[in-house]
């Protein structure tokens, strides 16, 4: 009896099918080769096409070499800005920083002679009252020790000057820190992530910038007239 | 009369206290700003002598703590300066300054201030 899958002398239909099979998976394979050698060719077309036509234009064969020279200059634009952001560094910012700390330099210094000067004239007041305790009968010798003494007392009142130009020196400090804040941000421009710099902050501040000597009478009138007026009377005193 | 003065400025403070000591007022206490002031200053402080630009706690924040507290509310207060301009002068009599003395300024007219308002308060 024969198989229904061979006949007689033949392969067998199993057989058959695989090799059939086998045969389809070539042509396939086959067909997507070819696919691909067309489109091959396709762009080996077009890049034959490209080169008529930059034949035909010789204008258009410019491109690669101003590709290449604007490279060059976007180089050259680069370096220029990394000299100018050393010069910045090495001249602003740094020659800012030693300004800053000179001018604490100072107010410390003038502190301290302040200090000086007052223990100077607290020891002057001291040997004013001994010499006073010496001659209490000496009525001219009071006047003049009276006169002396009020004279130490207004070079006293004469050193306010040190407050004044110590918050006057902390104002222009403070104006050179905002400025080196921004120079540092110039110089961070090309860095990544760079930041605006934060505004300088000006409420609550340990210092008047516009502490000033200028009219000093004239301007104290004008404050007790604002008091005269803000209080309803003469005194400058809350009601 | 028991005096406080409060100034971030040593130099102040002691020039403050010479013009105090010249016109006779010796028991004077010291703070060097207004977080200072408000741990001495009780209801046996009958003047403050304050700075207005000072750190931690500025002058114009002291005189509305210290308005602020029963013990201290009716206290004279006198502000010491540099400021003047009219907002300035405005803001502190809105929180409760009594007078208000340019620096740099004359024992004298310290002298004067604090006849004014301690005699009416």
């Amino acid at each position: 009896m024969i198989s229904p899958a061979e006949g007689p002398g033949g392969p067998d239909i199993k057989t058959l099918a695989a090799e059939i099979h086998e045969t389809m998976a070539l042509v396939d394979q086959l067909v997507r080769e070819v696919k691909v050698g067309a489109e091959a060719h396709q762009l080996q077309g077009r890049l034959v096409e490209l080169a008529t036509i930059l034949t035909k234009r010789p204008d258009l064969t410019i491109l690669p070499g101003l590709v290449v020279r604007a490279y060059s200059e976007v180089t050259d634009a680069l370096g220029g800005i990394q000299r100018s952001r050393e010069a910045i560094q090495h001249y602003s910012f740094e020659r800012l920083q030693r300004s800053h700390a000179k001018l604490s330099e100072v107010t410390n210094v003038t502190e301290s002679a302040t200090l000086e000067l007052m223990n100077g004239l607290d020891r002057a007041l001291a040997l004013i009252d001994r010499v006073g305790a010496m001659t209490p009968d000496n009525a001219d010798a009071a006047d003049a020790i009276g006169s002396l003494r009020n004279e130490v007392n207004e070079l006293f009142g004469h050193l306010q000057f040190q407050d004044i130009t110590a918050q006057q020196l902390a104002g222009v400090g403070s104006l050179l820190e905002d400025i080196e804040a921004r120079v540092k941000a110039v110089l961070t421009l090309f860095d990544a992530g760079s930041r605006r710099p934060a505004a300088a902050p000006t409420a609550g501040l340990a210092y008047n910038p516009d502490a000033s000597f200028d009219d000093v009478r004239g301007r104290q009138a004008a404050i007790d007239a604002t008091f005269a007026t803000r209080r309803g009377d003469e005194s400058g005193v809350a009601p | 009369m028991k005096c406080l003065v409060v100034d971030d400025s040593a130099t102040m403070r002691r020039i403050v206290l010479n013009a105090l000591k010249s016109i006779g007022m010796t028991n004077v206490l010291e703070a060097g700003d207004g977080n200072e002031a408000l741990q001495v200053c009780d209801g046996s402080v009958e003047l403050v002598i304050t700075d207005w630009n000072m750190p931690n706690m500025g002058g114009l924040e002291l005189v509305r703590s210290l308005r602020g507290n029963p013990t201290t509310s009716k206290t004279p207060i006198l502000m010491v300066t540099t400021r003047s301009v009219q907002e300035d002068i405005l803001q502190a009599v809105e929180a409760g300054v009594n007078g208000y003395i340019l620096k740099p300024f004359t024992p004298q007219v310290l002298k004067e201030k604090i006849s004014q308002i301690t005699a009416v308060a």
